[in-house]
């Protein structure tokens, strides 16, 4: 149902945006109940939130954004069973929202969007943490967000190269907001603080 | 002219008109009493917190709402004032079911700013924006307009903070 490598990690490279920008594919596995004509509205509806779907193969779809950073090859891979199954469901509602869900001008998220959030969420991945709520802004960003062991963690990913994460321990009281693009090491010691 | 007047007339005008209208004029047509109501979606706003086991509204909630920065709210007395019934206007929309509110006053204590910007589709439409240069609320931000907030129309089961 996944591809089976995640081809590009953030992690490899000093400019992640360089790494974006040359990557090729984006590939986003796809339910294997998923049938011709679902497959047809859901490339539909990828087009018209900045996704065109450039090949597919069996349950594997690639996808390429018409946006400034191209497209990538991501997959849930690296990730246990239970987040896999949490970030496809979720993804795809994402990636599905219609124009006006917030009750304004909101739009789905972005192609770029949801290739970098997938793919830092391979990077700072911690399989005894349960899985982020994922949730949308009207703009097409979006938030990853963690409550638990005390702490509020919550990284806006409001484009690939403008990104923040806040942080916030209840029992200490102590705040913190950081820009991820120069901290992203002060995030795995972060998301480790999220263990009980 | 006094403010309510001075509202219905900027609500009545093209926005074009409205735009030109300095930071002032905004400013001064919404008066620190009035009500600002912002839509809530509980599918995508609503997120569970582990740390208070139940579910609650998300700080994202109050984040902007188009590429321009700003989040867009209804003001709550010019609905009232074209016979509306602002709990049941907000959530006309099926995708909307719940909605909070939270004064003009308290926008402003974290040096945003709220304006009238009628719509095509909303005449009732109103803006909060970072004030006096446009950038994202940022998380301090949006957490004091979450922990300000109280429900106009509520969701069954969810806290608010």
């Amino acid at each position: 149902m996944y591809s089976t490598a995640t081809e590009f990690k953030f992690s490899d490279a000093k400019d992640h945006g360089a790494l974006v920008r040359n990557s090729t594919f984006k590939s986003i596995g796809l339910p294997e109940a998923l049938n011709r004509a679902e497959r047809s509205t859901q490339r539909e509806q990828n087009l018209q939130s900045g996704h065109e779907v450039y090949s597919s193969n069996f349950n594997k779809v690639y996808y390429r954004s018409r946006r400034r950073y191209g497209s990538g090859v991501v997959s849930l891979v690296d990730f246990d069973r239970g987040w896999k199954e949490r970030l496809k469901n979720r993804f795809e509602e994402l990636r599905n929202l219609e124009d006006g869900w917030d009750g304004y001008k909101g739009v789905a998220i972005t192609g770029e969007i949801e290739a970098f959030t997938i793919s830092l969420l391979s990077e700072i991945y911690d399989p005894r943490v349960a899985p982020p709520s994922l949730v949308p802004g009207g703009d097409g960003s979006l938030q990853i967000e963690w409550h638990v062991n005390d702490c509020d963690l919550e990284i806006d990913v409001l484009s690939p190269e403008d990104v923040f994460a806040y942080m916030i321990n209840h029992g200490s009281g102590a705040e913190e907001e950081i820009n991820i693009g120069e901290n992203r090491r002060e995030l795995s010691v972060w998301i480790r603080r999220l263990v009980a | 002219m006094d403010k309510t007047a001075r509202r219905l007339v900027l609500l009545m005008e093209p926005k074009a008109n409205i735009t030109s209208q300095s930071q002032e004029t905004d400013i001064d047509v919404v008066s620190n009493e009035e009500r600002l109501i912002r839509r809530i979606n509980s599918k995508h706003h609503v997120i569970f917190d582990q740390n208070l086991g139940a579910r609650r509204l998300s700080t994202k909630a109050f984040h902007a709402s188009t590429d321009d920065k700003k989040m867009s709210v209804d003001l709550e007395q010019c609905i009232k004032n074209q016979g509306n019934d602002p709990a049941k206007y907000v959530t006309q929309p099926e995708n909307i079911d719940g909605a909070v509110v939270f004064l003009a006053a308290i926008v402003r204590q974290k040096e945003l700013e709220v304006e009238c910007a009628p719509v095509p589709d909303n005449p009732f439409h109103g803006n909060v924006f970072k004030h006096p240069n446009l950038g994202r609320l940022n998380k301090k931000q949006e957490n004091h307009l979450l922990a300000n907030c109280e429900w106009l129309v509520a969701i069954p089961g969810v806290r608010l903070r």
